[in-house]
């Protein structure tokens, strides 16, 4: 079984690696996730069937080892790709590099500026999600995106005690 | 009876997380999840081996602690460092104006709360009022420079 997904996985990856890398759907945000998404459901439909038929040799364990190995790859990846991206403080690192080499002073300002483009970015991506509305210029969680918010309040509580009450 | 203990072994890794997270520590975040991840995991191996051997229900607890650790991992840096998580949690205060969301959330104050980590986890040092990259920096730069290049993210 641990060899069977092993298998399917190394598939995933280098379908991705030798061909479809090269293809403009997937070097979206959108694109990149729905492959691993659409993966994830396929290897959990698959193992439930095998679950299902299977119950005292494969079983609950079995759709768990599925879903953990599964997880444990799309989680990687998208974190990797996500951060090769546009990490911000990579792109720290870079400039720090470039006026080290040039012999000028890190230009700060424009990463700032960056920063700035890409708070308007996210504003457009969480309206998209449905997390956030804008009405008459004023930004707002909409209900979801309040329980959403309440949620990473709780853990940033529970992770950044002394930055608790900023939120 | 495996998969508990992995959920058990979990719980217990973000408890004692919570609590490291508010002991006098010089470590970031992450590390001091190792600190309290890393053991409770090579326990969760040893008692999944010897009571279960490596059987489907013994790997399935342990990849499922991994799994589960990594979402952590991932959910608290997210919420520790994300734009969006961070304009998430200042929206909870209420509405704010589209064109006062840049005053109230200062991107100089963003490069200056990256920079102040990237000075302290030793990828950027600075010396006589100058920035420069360590060899650690370096390597990270090279590094993300070579996935951004298979990524196609720089083509785009």
């Amino acid at each position: 079984m641990l060899l069977a997904i092993a298998v399917y996985l190394t598939a995933h990856f280098a379908a991705y690696v030798f061909v479809l890398r090269h293809r403009a759907e997937l070097r979206s945000e959108n694109g990149i996730s729905m492959y691993h998404f659409a993966s994830a459901v396929f290897a959990g439909l698959a193992g439930v069937v095998f679950a299902v038929l299977e119950p005292n040799r494969f079983g609950l364990s079995g759709l768990v080892l599925v879903l953990s190995l599964h997880g444990i790859y799309s989680l990687s990846f998208l974190e990797l790709w996500s951060l090769a991206q546009g990490g911000y403080s990579l792109s720290i690192i870079a400039s720090v590099a470039q006026a080290e080499a040039s012999g000028t002073e890190p230009d700060f300002l424009a990463l700032a500026a960056i920063g700035e483009a890409k708070q308007d970015d996210r504003v457009a991506a969480l309206v998209r999600l449905g997390l956030v509305s804008g009405k008459d210029g004023r930004i707002a969680l909409t209900a979801r995106g309040g329980r959403i918010a309440f949620l990473l309040h709780a853990l940033r509580r529970w992770v950044q005690p002394g930055e608790a009450r900023k939120g | 009876m495996a998969i508990v203990l992995a959920l058990a072994a979990f719980v217990l890794a973000v408890l004692l997380h919570g609590l490291a997270m508010r002991a006098p520590l010089q470590l970031d975040s992450v590390r001091r999840f190792m600190l309290i991840g890393v053991p409770l995991g090579v326990a969760l191996v040893t008692v999944s081996l010897a009571r279960f051997g490596p059987t489907l229900p013994g790997i399935a607890a342990i990849l499922l602690y991994a799994l589960l650790c990594e979402l952590y991992i991932f959910l608290f840096t997210l919420v520790l460092s994300s734009v969006s998580a961070t304009m998430l949690i200042m929206l909870r205060r209420g509405p704010v104006q589209a064109s006062a969301l840049a005053s109230v959330y200062d991107p100089q104050e963003m490069v200056q709360l990256r920079l102040d980590r990237l000075l302290r986890n030793g990828f950027v040092a600075r010396a006589s009022g100058r920035f420069s990259v360590t060899e650690k920096g370096e390597r990270l730069h090279r590094i993300f420079t070579g996935l951004r290049r298979f990524f196609g993210h720089e083509s785009r």
